[in-house]
């Protein structure tokens, strides 16, 4: 009989499901109570579709020979295929109770107690999963060798076990961080679906998978993967972690203080989630309770500097006597974390320019930057990206653009940090045609996005835009609409500030050619200044040099021009002098670019209570005043290298307002 | 990498801190760490150094920087190889050039290896590398050693640069690629609880924080030795100079540009002597236990002669020795903070570049955890004692009798075993070849440099003299080889100018 049941399932397997049946029918008829026969017959059913007949084989089968791991988890996978998860899962509990071994039970019993919302016991099966994973020696092998730094060989073995099984999650998510670790984002998240669509409720690839899609700047996504490795598991830390981060940038912000609230409640003794909720509330301008957070912020090693830093930019905080001591012992101390030195430098040096102290506080400015870690701004090859982009973006690639009309219209704000660019996104927001969002990643995203694309279908890296048809400009244009819906209600104009935006004028040209750019422009050595005082979190490499600063003042110049050069009339340039000297002419200016009329409240920006998340929060919620601008004259004496490396011409250039502003 | 670097401070802008600028920042800029560099301009360097082994091409292939931007930016011209006239005084032999070992030297080359094993085993015929290697013809006929028609295969060689020069180079371009410049001194040095470099204080910038630290201060080691508490092992015992005093001298643009470094034996040491594009750059190396510094000059004046009135000269010394610990804590020692040997055969930039880019390679292993820093101690020490043995031999096998300076050096028995196996092996009638197979490990200098130098320098036998030797027709047909095949090579002045017209070609574009 054995033989029988054998020739039957080969037959089976040859796609003659019909033939097979016979034969196993007529075998049940001699033998009514032969679990093979049954489960072999149950399992000849499935093929045909006819599922009915196949659970009650089965069924039949399994209450023979009830210790059959095997027949319980075709059982489970019927009923599952079939949305009945409660069978399902009780069969699948059979089949791991039968045979505790069973990988393949254990991840489909997790899989359905997931989907039923049974995440407790989910994730317990999973664990069993995975322990009982055949692959299991391999993929330990692999990590060992990723952890090792012997990526090639960590990715190789990776690729003989998704031979062995393609959708391995662990495999997967190994080769997925080694393509972040390449920047190769997209590759991750393809290595990423795959491992979700098998198993949805790894761990491990939703923790990478929410993170990634926040580097993607995909925030809704980011926050559905996000969301869901919360609900799993209420009880981890760094979920919540990236949830919080993925709130915050999607600018939820009230929800955002709630989650860093959770990493606070889950692990009390850090103190980054509270650093979080404080920078949150400055964002939302909750200046007192902020404050308070930041001061239990100075009491940490891992936050005393960026606490301090924090309080230092807040004009309704000042230091007290013993604070100052902390502030000069503590960038001494040899064993302090670099960069908590580093921001409680800044910090000191704040402190010094709000006293008047400008000579001592350049030195600790000077000190601060020298000592900021981990940035890296190379000249020669910036000089390459802006010619790049001018090689691009011709005269004749730019004549095509996508044709549709915005029903809303986007409002690009662009320039160089610390160049009045927030001031300005904060009388365009008081005006009840606009809306202000926050620094939006968008672009950029879809830039990276569009130079991929470019890529494979130009068949090499220029990021050449000669080849795309105005209706996949159109596209384009549309995904960033829909992108940043996120972030916008349903006023006509909204405002998308984002300084280094001016390296994309001619991309914004093409895909959306009704939206309005702005210029933020500020004197080299004002703006400069500005920069270098500051400690950006993330970003801005070229800020902590003076030399690097006049290069890239350079360089964006040299951009500007050609956009002004070749789009006469597109961009507006908004001179921030001259906005101090004539605030109200220039913000007619400003408005008659938008083709909007003027509102008296866009006057009184300071009062607006919006959001603000640079760093300028404090600023802009006070009238203009002219301190700031001629701020940087008791530093001239200090800012010879940035004047060398800005030049004689550019300094001429901005000569009406170096020499004679107020 | 484990673990990067997130901010590497190199203390020292002299040749070896610009050169592991912009060497870090090529190898590890993908994982961008900031890269500063700290030097007092004020204090200078000691910028002596102008020839290089033919590993210095390597350094401006792997930056992509041509021969044609960097060589007249720093007045470089080619070397063939160096010539020691002075050192040998048997007749025949009073004189000897040591090539740089190309691929194409091959065939010639054996029959060189095998003409000297049959004069080690007694037969009088004439042994002398000059006859066999193109590179010899080369220098001899000004070449530069490059072929008129671009061919495929090039020699090998090396360069001649002025040092001060390079380094300006060297600091522009790691500027362009994002090194940080700080000008200051260092006034303290602090340590964290595990004893790693933490801060570096400076006069006007305050504390300076980094996590990786590059010792490129010079001779006083100010991290590796003076905070860290490596120290000098001397090598004065194996090798006596000490000191050197160098003059420059002007060159003339019209003549014939010589394309070797000579290093001629005087009465208590050695003079180089570099040609420049634009000067000669002399130095007298010498051992201050004989002579002092005026004598030293005088000397050296004297056979410069006229051409060195009015030029300053410069002395300098040093102890000849090197560290044990190149790499410890979060600290690696480059350039003279590690030791120095002396300028003959000038190896130091070879261990300068071999040091850092080992390192890279090391610290990618296994980063802060350090667990490879023995093992690249050990090869760097071996790199370097290896190199201590052959400069040791050239002094050992001289035949000088006009000083005691040289007869000391002879009579030395504080030779390293390796050192003692070659020139044991070379002189009794054992496979050479196998003798320097068994020292492999600590060789820095390969089988064409030993049979040259040891042939050069007639190490046929206490008594032997090569006057009688025969001129084999070996020698004679391979010496017109070598004639014929430099005959394809372009004059080297000639050459070299034309990377100026280059250059002022796209000046004016």
């Amino acid at each position: 009989m054995e033989q029988e049941i054998q020739k039957a399932l080969t037959i089976l397997s040859n796609g003659r499901a019909n033939d097979a049946l016979g034969i196993l029918l007529s075998l049940e008829k001699n033998h009514p109570s032969d679990s093979q026969v049954l489960e072999a017959l149950g399992h000849c059913y499935l093929i045909l579709g006819k599922s009915q007949n196949a659970k009650e084989k089965l069924i039949k089968a399994l209450q023979i020979y009830p210790q059959s791991a095997n027949i319980a988890a075709n059982l489970g996978g019927l009923f599952q295929s079939e949305g009945n998860l409660v069978e399902a899962q009780k069969y699948f509990a059979i089949s791991v109770e039968n045979n505790p071994q069973f990988h393949q039970a254990w991840h489909f019993l997790s899989l359905v107690q997931c989907q039923s919302g049974n995440m407790i016991e989910g994730l317990i099966s999973l664990e069993k999963a995975k322990q009982t994973d055949p692959l299991k020696e391999h993929i330990s092998k692999a990590l060992s060798h990723y952890r090792q730094g012997n990526d090639d060989s960590a990715r190789n073995l990776c690729h003989q076990i998704l031979g062995r099984h393609k959708s391995h999650p662990q495999a997967l998510c190994l080769l997925a961080n080694a393509a972040l670790q390449q920047g190769q984002l997209e590759e991750a998240e393809n290595y990423l679906l795959g491992a979700l669509a098998y198993s949805p409720y790894d761990m491990e690839a939703l923790m990478i998978m929410a993170q990634l899609q926040g580097q993607l700047r995909q925030y809704s996504d980011a926050l559905t993967y996000s969301e869901k490795l919360i609900k799993a598991d209420p009880e981890n830390k760094q979920g919540w972690q990236v949830y919080a981060d993925n709130l915050l940038n999607a600018g939820k912000f009230e929800q955002a203080i709630e989650a860093f609230a959770q990493v606070n409640k889950i692990d009390g003794s850090d103190l980054s989630a509270l650093l979080q909720q404080a920078h949150t509330n400055k964002i939302l301008g909750n200046n007192p309770i902020a404050i308070k957070q930041y001061l239990e912020c100075t009491h940490s090693d891992q936050s005393i500097g960026s606490a301090f830093w924090a309080l230092a930019s807040m004009s309704d905080y000042q230091f007290s006597l013993s604070q100052i001591e902390i502030l000069n012992k503590a960038p001494l101390d040899p064993d302090m974390n670099s960069d908590q030195a580093c921001q409680a430098t800044f910090a000191l040096a704040k402190h010094h320019e709000d006293l008047g102290n400008f000579d001592h506080a350049f030195e600790l400015y000077r000190t601060a930057n020298i000592n900021r870690a981990g940035v890296q701004f190379m000249p020669a090859k910036h000089r390459q990206k802006i010619q790049a982009i001018i090689d691009t973006f011709r005269p004749d690639v730019l004549e095509r653009s996508a044709t549709t009309s915005l029903e809303t219209t986007p409002i690009f704000i662009v320039g160089l940090p610390r160049s009045g660019s927030t001031l300005i996104e904060q009388i365009l927001a008081s005006h009840s045609q606009i809306e202000g969002t926050m620094e939006l990643k968008t672009l950029p995203s879809l830039s990276r996005k569009i130079f991929l694309e470019s890529c494979r279908k130009n068949k090499n890296n220029t990021g050449s835009m000669e080849n795309f048809s105005a209706k996949e400009l159109h596209e384009f244009g549309q995904w960033y609409m829909r992108e940043s819906e996120v972030y916008r209600t349903n006023k006509p104009f909204f405002i998308d500030k984002l300084p280094p935006n001016y390296q994309h004028i001619g991309l914004i040209r093409m895909i959306l050619p009704q939206a309005v750019i702005i210029d933020a422009r500020r004197q080299p050595l004002a703006c400069g200044l500005g920069i270098y005082k500051q400690y950006f979190g993330h970003g801005h490499d070229f800020s902590y040099n003076l030399d690097h600063i006049g290069i890239y003042y350079n360089q964006y110049l040299k951009l500007m021009d050609y956009w002004q050069k070749i789009l006469p009339d597109t961009v507006l340039l908004l001179q921030h002098e001259a906005l101090v000297n004539d605030t109200e002419a220039q913000i007619q200016r400003l408005l008659a670019h938008c083709n909007l009329p003027f509102e008296q409240q866009c006057l009184a920006f300071h009062e607006n209570k919006r959001a603000v998340r640079t760093a300028s929060s404090d600023q802009v919620r006070q009238p203009i005043n002219r301190k700031g601008t001629a701020l940087w004259k008791h530093y001239q004496h200090h800012l010879a290298p940035l004047e060398h490396a800005l030049g004689k011409e550019t300094l001429a250039r901005f000569s009406e307002w170096i020499d004679t502003n107020p | 990498m484990n673990s990067a670097p997130e901010h590497i401070i190199i203390l020292g802008g002299g040749t070896a801190g610009w050169m592991a600028a912009n060497l870090m920042m090529h190898r590890w800029g993908r994982y961008s760490p900031r890269i500063s560099l700290i030097e007092s301009t004020k204090l200078g360097t000691v910028g002596v150094g102008e020839g290089s082994t033919p590993y210095l091409k390597e350094f401006f292939d792997t930056l992509g920087i041509p021969e044609s931007t960097w060589m007249p930016a720093c007045n470089a011209t080619y070397k063939c190889g160096i010539r020691f006239p002075g050192w040998c005084t048997k007749p025949g032999y009073e004189s000897y050039f040591h090539p740089f070992y190309s691929d194409q030297d091959g065939p010639q080359a054996k029959q060189f290896f095998s003409l000297c094993n049959e004069r080690r085993n007694g037969t009088k015929v004439r042994a002398h590398p000059d006859d066999f290697f193109v590179s010899a013809a080369l220098a001899e006929q000004f070449r530069a050693p490059k072929y008129k028609e671009a061919e495929l295969s090039e020699p090998v060689y090396a360069y001649h640069f002025d040092a001060e020069l390079l380094g300006r180079f060297l600091r522009t371009l790691a500027l362009e690629s994002g090194v940080n410049h700080i000008d200051d001194q260092v006034t303290q040095v602090v340590q964290d609880k595990q004893g790693n470099i933490a801060i570096l204080h400076t006069q006007t910038h305050g504390p300076l924080r980094g996590d990786l630290f590059v010792d490129c201060s010079g001779f006083k080691g100010l991290l590796i030795q003076q905070t860290l508490g490596e120290e000098l092992i001397s090598y004065k015992k194996q090798l006596f100079n000490d000191s050197a005093v160098a003059i420059q001298t002007d060159i003339e643009e019209c003549s014939q540009l010589s394309s070797e470094t000579i290093s001629k034996a005087l009465k208590h040491g050695w003079v180089w002597q570099i040609p420049l594009h634009n000067r000669f750059g002399n130095g007298y190396v010498y051992c201050s236990d004989y002579i002092n510094e005026q004598q030293a000059e005088q000397e050296l004046r004297e056979l410069l002669g006229d051409k060195a009135d009015g030029k300053k000269a410069l002395h300098l010394n040093w102890t000849p020795g090197r560290i044990e610990q190149h790499w410890k804590q979060n600290c690696v020692a480059i350039g003279l903070s590690q030791g120095f040997l002396e300028p003959l055969e000038a190896p130091m930039l070879f261990i300068v570049q071999k040091s850092i880019e080992r390192f890279i390679d090391c610290f990618e292993q296994s980063g802060f955890n350090r667990a490879i820093q023995p093992a690249y101690n050990q090869e760097i020490n071996n790199m370097i004692d290896g190199t201590r043995d052959y400069l040791q031999a050239h002094y050992a096998l001289n035949t000088r009798e006009d000083t005691a300076y040289w007869q000391d050096n002879r009579n030395n028995q504080n030779r390293s075993d390796v050192l003692n196996n070659i020139l044991v092996g070379w002189n009794s009638k054992t496979n050479f070849d196998q003798v320097l197979h068994d020292n492999m490990d600590k060789l820095a200098y390969l089988k064409t440099s030993w049979y040259c130098m040891l042939a050069g320098k007639a190490q046929f036998g206490v008594s032997a003299t090569s006057e009688h030797d025969q001129i084999s027709s070996i020698s004679q047909l391979a010496r017109s080889n070598r004639d014929k095949e430099a005959a394809h090579f372009a004059l080297h002045r000639a050459y070299l100018d034309s990377f100026y017209t280059l250059n002022d070609q796209k000046s004016v574009g």
